[in-house]
């Protein structure tokens, strides 16, 4: 079963999105990050966390009148970036700045580990750094 | 049944002695909590490894059932402040960063050379550089050791068995970086097989070293030298999986054996004329604390290394790709520094694993997050960092106690550490920060990133000073053949005896002290 339902899929991966943007390179889901981290979600036991921050991304999106997926990028930074200066109103069941900063901490792994991890599928993000593996 | 020796812990020191005892004759059992894995056992998983444990280390010891506390909080064995070690056989040295450093001569007067500042334990060792030097040199031949020639502040050595690994661009670089400023340096001496040697293949300088295994099985490990040795011997029986509970002691202090516990939790006795503890020093103290062998001294003392890294960025690309990736070090600093104390090697480091990279160099000006993030990260192939460890000036509040309350998953009292190292290592920390940020200055790095250190107890690979080496009972555990005082069958063969803990990478060190100590024992037989 998976860690968390359809519309908390969809504003991870909205959410994943704006922390890795996709650019001559590819965006973080582009890359697997959001199967990475259902994984990584169900074996560290971050369901409920993952689930009320998600949550509570689309309770700030809905003040906007939209879904958290449906907004522009800008406004999805604007949100991001208002959790992580801890300036979002009351009403989350989970502290705003500690569910952005375990969400960019995580992507950000997702993206830059081995791609038997999930994430960085045929090693992109290696050739973006210029990471080599070789023997 | 009874063997002649037991040995504790399979790790640098451990798997020494048994190889020491048994070619000697002697029946051996060598116990090993960790499991017997291959090199491709040990996965390439950027998030689960000794340099980065995030979620896991991929060897031992099991992240549930085993852990520790710091400072009275409990932490599980992929945490920092579990301060871990691999367990596995061979130990650390399965996955470890090979580098074959002897101490200084110096290393071993600290106390004499600098005077003892108030509040450290800083001490003399009671045997010097000239004692242990035909041991380096068993230890550089027979687990194996490629490099060059010794920089000028080392006394000379016979040559190693195998030519250095070839400088990386990074290095080269480097190098010029020295020159500029006038300090010397030399090729990193590896324990690795820079050409085949002992039966087995030659480094193909990948890019995943230290905290992995070695597909080409070049790293040279005790797991792969001596503990072969010892079985071939016939006379060495080797118990993975086995746990060491506690000793078994008769009256009068000789100890008789020890208690094991294996994976179905069956405990079983053995006895042995001999018993050797090499579990590393943070578990050797805990398995002497937890049977009430040896005084106070145990515990006490309890130092790693605090490493001063700077990081900077090359104007074009200098990421050549080839491992292990450190090959330049500079030994300058050691010693003879105005104001501090001691002092530490530095060194060019292993190829850093871009997630690596992403952890522990972001500057506070770039964000975790966005286009800005993804940009700084392009930066990677113009990175460049120096560093290395320093020679910590010890605290006997520094310790490894065992706790009144939390108990592993055999029900033994878990290891309780606590305490911080002493100010005086903060300072030559700082001291050393400047060093390396001058090194890269003049390499031609810009934008160099450092860190200020803090005061906080350092353990960790490099463990070390638990069971002290020394002459009085009341502020050593062991005595100049690294046996334990009162107690004339028990010995130490890890990094407990260390006195301190040199400005350098301690595994050399504790594998030319197992050669001496197995031979001590062997000769009084």
């Amino acid at each position: 079963m998976l860690p968390l339902n359809e519309d908390q899929i969809r504003t991870l991966t909205s959410a994943i999105d704006r922390i890795v943007p996709a650019d001559d390179y590819p965006s973080a889901s582009d890359l697997g990050c959001a199967d990475f981290l259902l994984v990584l979600i169900a074996s560290e036991g971050l369901s409920e966390t993952y689930r009320a921050g998600l949550d509570g991304l689309n309770l700030e999106s809905q003040k906007l009148g939209q879904k958290f997926s449906d907004l522009t990028p800008e406004a999805q930074d604007s949100i991001l970036s208002l959790c992580e200066k801890r300036r979002v109103a009351a009403g989350w069941a989970v502290s705003p700045r500690k569910f952005f900063t375990l969400l960019a901490r995580q992507t950000v792994e997702g993206y830059y580990a081995d791609s038997g991890n999930g994430g960085n599928r045929g090693e992109v993000s290696w050739r973006m750094v210029g990471f080599e593996v070789r023997g | 049944m009874k063997v002649d020796a037991i040995v504790v812990g399979s790790g640098a020191g451990g798997g020494i002695a048994a190889c020491i005892l048994a070619e000697a004759g002697k029946s051996v059992l060598l116990l090993e909590r960790g499991r017997n894995l291959a090199h491709s056992d040990v996965p390439r998983d950027h998030l689960r490894n000794h340099r980065l444990a995030q979620y896991g280390h991929g060897t031992g010891p099991e992240l549930d059932g085993n852990p520790r506390l710091l400072n009275g909080r409990r932490y599980r064995p992929n945490e920092g402040g579990y301060n871990n070690n691999a367990s596995a056989v061979g130990g650390g040295t399965l996955v470890y960063g090979m580098q074959a450093w002897r101490f200084h001569p110096l290393d071993f007067r600290m106390a004499s050379t600098y005077g003892i500042p108030e509040g450290s334990s800083l001490a003399d060792w009671p045997i010097s550089y000239e004692d242990l030097a035909p041991y380096y040199e068993r230890a550089e031949w027979e687990i194996g050791v490629a490099g060059e020639e010794p920089a000028p502040q080392m006394p000379l050595r016979k040559k190693y068995p195998m030519p250095g690994v070839p400088r990386s661009k990074k290095a080269k670089t480097l190098e010029l970086g020295c020159q500029k400023l006038g300090w010397t340096s030399q090729v990193t001496p590896l324990l690795l097989n820079s050409v085949p040697r002992g039966g087995r293949e030659a480094c193909t300088q990948c890019q995943h070293c230290v905290g992995f295994g070695c597909p080409p099985d070049a790293k040279n490990g005790t797991h792969n030298t001596v503990i072969p040795r010892a079985l071939a011997t016939g006379r060495c029986t080797l118990m993975a999986e086995t746990f060491v509970k506690r000793l078994i002691k008769s009256k009068g202090g000789r100890v008789t054996g020890v208690v094991t516990v294996d994976n179905e939790g069956i405990e079983t006795r053995h006895e042995a004329e001999v018993v050797v503890l090499a579990g590393g020093a943070i578990e050797t103290a805990r398995l002497m604390l937890n049977s009430k062998v040896g005084g106070d001294a145990v515990g006490r003392n309890l130092q790693g290394h605090y490493y001063a890294v700077a990081a900077g960025y090359m104007p074009e690309p200098i990421y050549d790709g080839l491992g292990p990736g450190v090959s330049i070090s500079t030994l300058e600093f050691n010693h003879g520094n105005e104001g501090v104390i001691g002092g530490g090697m530095m060194s060019d480091d292993f190829i850093t694993m871009p997630i690596m990279f992403a952890k522990s160099f972001r500057p506070s000006s770039v964000p975790m997050w966005g286009q800005a993030h993804k940009d700084w990260m392009k930066k990677y192939s113009r990175f460049m960092q120096v560093g290395g460890p320093i020679h910590e000036i010890p605290s006997s509040e520094c310790r490894v106690g065992v706790s009144g309350s939390v108990r592993d998953k055999y029900g033994v009292p878990v290891a309780s550490l606590s305490g911080t190292t002493h100010p005086e290592t903060v300072k030559t920390t700082k001291f050393m920060f400047q060093r390396a940020k001058q090194w890269l200055e003049a390499s031609g790095a810009e934008d160099i990133l450092i860190r200020e250190p803090g005061l906080h107890l350092s353990a960790g690979q490099h463990q070390a000073g638990t069971c002290r080496m020394g002459v009085d009972p009341r502020d050593s555990v062991v005595d100049l053949r690294c046996r334990v005082h009162g107690h004339d069958n028990l010995f130490v063969a890890d990094s407990s005896v260390h006195v301190t803990n040199g400005g350098f990478n301690p595994v050399l060190t504790i594998m030319a002290l197992a050669f001496r100590t197995g031979d001590g024992i062997v000769g009084a037989w």
